[in-house]
């Protein structure tokens, strides 16, 4: 039973920084080298954490070299452009001036079907809008749509508005964390007035009280707070 | 970059340590195997009382890296090499000639195949 209860333990941790070590991206955003990685942690832990009669070691040494190998391969895909061709792949253009690519969609074995749902997904009726569909290499479609058919910006109209910038959180579920406030240059005497303002008395009544680089405050009270 | 070498360094550990296992394993195996063939050389001569200490010296000496081999070997290959101690010392205790000799050999056997199968041989990576 501790056995079980240790290598579990172990190998759980292991995994956990493994994943971590890869980085923040999604699973479906995932290199080829990363996805193998991801496929091979599991049962390669599972093994020795049911089986008492083969070494901790054992378990734990093709995790750490695919790990090991995984950062390498991910480092060399960085640096090098050839390398990431050959590892991740190339985007591909499957449509092109509203026109499908036949031989790319044979290539990357990427039905019409498979194309016309990807398009729908983001919002796309009609083929002939579509100026590139390109076919990245974590499998997503990016789709640019022709320059008549794109959405107005506010450039475009000649308006300027104001810019929000990156809202702050000054208080999470009650805690003040005061770091960000001295971040944002305020102080105790500013998160008073808005209290005040908002009609609390403590930051352990608030859920959330954010700040933006404007100074606009989003404030949100905590439900049953008195 | 910093992670990159840290991971070249932990591969070029880790090949160490295997390398340093391999060793380690090939000369303990050796040298136990080693006594268990100058204990039947004494057994076939006659003298059980020599045979039954040299077969306690392996014993201990195997004894000895027990957390070792525990830690890095399968347990079933370790736990077959301790029965065959306690068969072998058992059949030098009735003085069994013939049987003693077999055991001995399926002992000798086990401890040269354990030692082998951790070698990067083209047969045992294959």
């Amino acid at each position: 039973m501790f056995i079980a209860l240790f290598r579990a333990i172990a190998l759980y941790l292991l995994i956990i920084l493994g994943v971590r070590l890869m980085g923040k991206r999604q699973v479906g955003e995932l290199e080829p080298s990363e996805l193998v990685f991801a496929l091979l942690i599991a049962d390669l832990a599972a093994v020795p954490m049911q089986d008492f009669g083969i070494p901790l070691l054992i378990g734990v040494i093709p995790i750490v070299t695919l790990l090991c190998l995984t950062l390498l391969l991910s480092l060399l895909t960085a640096r090098s452009i050839r390398a990431r061709a050959l590892l991740c792949g190339v985007p591909s253009i499957v449509v092109k001036d509203g026109a499908v690519c036949q031989r790319e969609m044979r290539r990357n074995r990427f039905t019409l079907d498979e194309l016309a749902e990807e398009l729908r997904c983001q919002g796309v009726a009609d083929i002939g809008k579509v100026k590139y569909a390109i076919l990245e290499t974590n499998g997503q479609l990016t789709v640019l749509l022709k320059a008549e058919e794109q959405p107005l910006t506010a450039l475009q109209a000649g308006l300027h508005p104001p810019e929000g910038g990156l809202p702050t959180l000054i208080i999470s579920d009650g805690r003040l964390l005061a770091e960000n406030l001295r971040r944002r240059g305020l102080d105790e005497n500013w998160l008073a007035k808005q209290l005040k303002a908002n009609k609390v008395k403590r930051p352990r009544e608030v859920f959330a009280l954010w700040v933006d680089e404007q100074g606009q405050v989003t404030f949100a009270k905590k439900e049953g707070a008195r | 970059m910093r992670r990159g070498w840290l991971a070249l360094a932990l591969l070029c550990a880790l090949v160490g340590l295997s390398a340093w296992h391999a060793a380690t394993l090939g000369g303990l195996t050796g040298e136990v195997g080693g006594l268990l063939a100058q204990a039947e050389a004494q057994a076939e001569a006659g003298n059980w009382d020599g045979a039954d200490a040299l077969t306690h010296q392996a014993r201990q000496r195997w004894e000895e890296r027990d957390f070792y081999l525990h830690a890095t070997m399968e347990h079933t290959v370790t736990d077959a090499v301790d029965m065959g101690f306690a068969e072998t010392l058992e059949l030098i205790q009735c003085r069994e000639a013939g049987e003693y000799s077999a055991a001995n050999a399926r002992l000798m056997r086990q401890l040269q195949l354990m030692g082998e199968m951790e070698l990067p041989l083209p047969g045992n990576l294959l």
